[in-house]
């Protein structure tokens, strides 16, 4: 009993002091979003010799959005001879292979697909086999459901003047806002994600993150950190964390924006975001050790690199957290009284539990979007949605860790009707 | 009884009390009014003259009006469908300019001149210009955006607020001071003292002489070739680096420290530095060039991509950015460019440019 009453605590500390930390973070990016100093290097090059870029866009059972992305990308404003459109069609059972096809006639030499029919699924596995067709030293990652702007495939481009740059992420902007009240939830959380935690990210030279979609790669430092891994499920955060300890730079455009389509039911949401957890937790396991052990990186680096690994482990930490809280208050092992403790509680009540939404806020007032932010006390119910469904993804894969478990690919489910 | 009702009327208070900041969102969730995607669409930022072809697009309205005054060579004040009054001059003789000045040094409407002409000193136009043929502004005048359909000079310590588009070639006299886009579809050619921000033409030459010209002219064989789809070896350095003058170095370099790159020297291949970046006089970098600090090109450099910098780049004598077929751009937030510099493409300075 005496023991579990210096455990109980100490351990009790310990997540307190975490979550400090994220909070500390939280409130870091937000400031430098709305006061700091804004860095965008590459973003005034608009006349150079383009280099020759190919687009992967990985389609697996997508009939219903892969027309309206190719069209799109027949659109863009980059020289077509420099542009070569590489749908993969990832052993699709709809009518995604005829609808690629038809697209391909009407367009001669201009989209060149692959026709998966067989080989391990995932995303990963998928942009493994379809590397061997790319002939350019830059490629551009779209999922199917994304529908670009016209001027993004150049801002994805321009920062490879940089010899130091190995991946650019853009911004993605959901584009069925208005479908119900998740849609809308997710449109604040992801201006939030975008807005202010990628930029202030790159404004403060830490670790901007690749989203594996609306990014692209240079095939070079692709090559020379082995690859697409397709034993994860989020290739993409893998990929930024390979990236940075071989020194290169992974780069964030936040005027590089597309459309996607966010989940509109919660199951689907559900999903999406225990596979993300999942993959993450990965990333975490893999390349934990290595960020605060391999030389190169600055001392901010290694820092943002862990928090950003460990963002997913952080929600079933909040719920050990909560329940030895319960624990200590009820056995009466806690010390935290008297004046101290009463200000601690009740100032972390205050500023602690409201740093994710300060950022929300902030996005939205980036945006000049002014009435959504109305939504801003409903996150909540995404964020304990959220919570519980991280929390079990990251059970289920420390018990997959146990069991050697092979890991599924879960794809997200479309919405959006085709034409 | 007192104590039930007292202990409802709790309830209700604590649930209303906690429901209060739910209110904007329940209203927000029942009436929605925000619900459209963002809009991802910005003008276009790859396209410097976008602005003047947009007020181009404007003239289109009224294309007869300035086609009946050019050929007639009448004048006419009239006003555009949103309200906006024009002015359209047919002969911008001495006469009618004259009556502009006299009408208080400063027109508030859009102008419009035929022919080419000669626009009185010390004016303040409010609204944008056009002329539909060649053009030379008076001294200290202040616009606030101009087009001109064929060359256009802007006096001697004019200030333009907007933009300045010439179809043609644009010359900007001594102490000028360009906000927003100056841009030209041949040759933009800036003299000493001009304060500048964004840049764009097929050749932009800074306060060039003669003497600079024939040593351009002599540099342009030189530019052959950027073998840009083959993948060069990059080369990281954790610290400071020199590469000695005279050597030919061949892939990409990012530096963790400061770099130099001696007199002469020749890099095939791009870099990068964490620090300051000093390019000695004579290199040739066939590749960008990359600083998180300052830059610094010497005399006659000439680098073929894009040259970035996070904090001042400078440009001294003879310096070379860009080929004619390969144009490319200069970003950073201060630029200072001596007499005598050539850029091919855009030349953006999102603080302030100056050329000394």
């Amino acid at each position: 009993m005496s023991s579990l009453a210096h455990i109980v605590p100490g351990l009790l500390y310990a997540i307190v002091a975490l979550t400090c930390i994220y909070m500390a973070r939280h409130y870091c990016f937000t400031l430098n979003r709305l006061f700091g100093f804004q860095r965008h290097p590459y973003l005034d090059i608009d006349t150079a010799t383009w280099p020759s870029v190919t687009v992967i866009i990985p389609a697996h059972n997508e009939e219903q959005v892969i027309g309206h992305a190719l069209a799109a990308l027949l659109e863009v404003k980059y020289p077509a001879e420099l542009l070569r459109i590489l749908p993969v069609n990832d052993r699709s059972t709809d009518r995604t292979h005829e609808v690629i096809d038809d697209l391909v006639l009407r367009n001669p030499n201009r989209i060149f697909p692959f026709h998966r029919t067989e080989g391990k699924p995932g995303k990963a596995a998928a942009l493994k086999e379809a590397m061997s067709l790319v002939k350019s030293e830059i490629v551009v990652l779209f999922d199917a459901d994304y529908i670009p702007a016209p001027q993004l495939i150049q801002q994805l481009v321009t920062p490879y003047f940089d010899p130091e740059v190995g991946a650019v992420m853009g911004r993605v902007v959901p584009l069925n806002v208005g479908a119900n009240l998740l849609t809308r939830l997710l449109d604040l959380e992801r201006a939030a994600g975008y807005q202010v935690d990628q930029q202030a990210r790159m404004n403060l030279k830490l670790v901007p993150q690749h989203g594996g979609t609306v990014g692209s790669v240079r095939m070079s430092a692709l090559r020379e950190v082995g690859g697409w891994n397709e034993n994860t499920l989020t290739e993409d955060t893998d990929l930024t964390f390979r990236l940075l300890l071989n020194g290169w730079k992974t780069v964030y455009q936040n005027r590089a924006e597309c459309y996607e389509e966010v989940p509109e039911t919660w199951p689907v949401r559900i999903r999406q975001i225990k596979r993300w957890a999942w993959g993450h937790n990965q990333a975490l396991l893999t390349h934990g050790l290595p960020v605060i052990s391999r030389r190169g990186l600055s001392l901010r680096e290694r820092v943002d690199g862990l928090l950003l690994l460990g963002v997913y482990a952080m929600s079933p930490i909040t719920l050990i957290g909560w329940i030895l809280a319960l624990v200590a208050f009820y056995m009466g092992f806690t010390n935290l009284q008297g004046t101290l403790g009463l200000l601690a509680v009740a100032s972390y009540a205050a500023v602690g539990n409201a740093a994710a939404f300060f950022e929300v806020a902030a996005a939205s007032h980036l945006d000049e979007s002014r009435n959504r932010i109305r939504l801003l006390s409903m996150n909540l119910l995404g964020f304990v949605v959220s919570i519980i469904a991280v929390s079990r993804a990251t059970i289920g894969h420390l018990f997959s860790l146990i069991r050697t478990q092979e890991l599924a690919w879960d794809k997200t489910e479309r919405f959006r009707r085709a034409p | 009884v007192n104590a039930t009702i007292a202990g409802l009327l709790l309830v209700l208070f604590t649930a209303g009390w906690l429901m209060l900041p739910l209110l904007p969102a329940l209203r927000e969730a029942h009436q929605k009014t925000d619900t459209q995607p963002l809009s991802i669409i910005p003008e276009d930022p790859f396209n410097p003259a976008c602005l003047a072809e947009r007020f181009a697009e404007r003239l289109g309205e009224i294309q007869a009006q300035i086609q009946v005054c050019q050929r007639q060579g009448s004048s006419l004040a009239e006003r555009f469908g949103s309200g906006e009054a024009y002015c359209i001059v047919g002969r911008p003789d001495e006469l009618a300019l004259r009556a502009l000045q006299s009408s208080g040094r400063s027109a508030d409407e859009v102008l419009i001149l035929c022919r080419s002409g000669r626009l009185p000193a010390h004016m303040h136009f409010r609204s944008e210009v056009y002329a539909a043929e060649a053009l030379i502004g008076g001294a200290s005048s202040v616009f606030r955006a101009i087009l001109a359909d064929e060359d256009l000079e802007l006096g001697a310590g004019t200030t333009v607020l907007r933009w300045v588009h010439s179809r043609s070639d644009l010359v900007v006299g001594r102490d000028c001071m360009l906000r927003g886009r100056a841009t030209a579809h041949a040759i933009l050619r800036l003299s000493s003292g001009t304060r500048f921000e964004r840049l764009h033409a097929r050749r932009v030459e800074f306060n060039f002489s003669d003497a600079a010209e024939s040593w351009a002219s002599a540099m342009e064989t030189s530019g052959q070739g950027i073998g840009r789809e083959s993948p060069k070896q990059r080369t990281v350095v954790r610290k400071d680096l020199s590469i000695p003058a005279g050597r030919f170095v061949e892939g990409d370099y990012v530096v963790y420290g400061d770099l130099r790159v001696g007199a002469g020297s020749h890099v095939r291949g791009s870099l990068k530095s964490h620090g300051d970046i000093y390019i000695e006089a004579g290199a040739i970098i066939e590749g960008s060039v990359v600083s998180a600090r300052n830059l610094e090109l010497g005399e006659g450099c000439e680098v073929r991509w894009p040259v970035i910098s996070e904090g001042r780049v400078t440009i001294h004598t003879g310096c070379r950015i860009g080929t004619e077929r390969h144009p490319t751009s200069v970003t950073a937030p201060e630029i200072v460019v001596a007499p005598g510099v050539v850029a091919f493409g855009t030349v953006w300075a999102s603080r302030e440019g100056y050329v000394a």
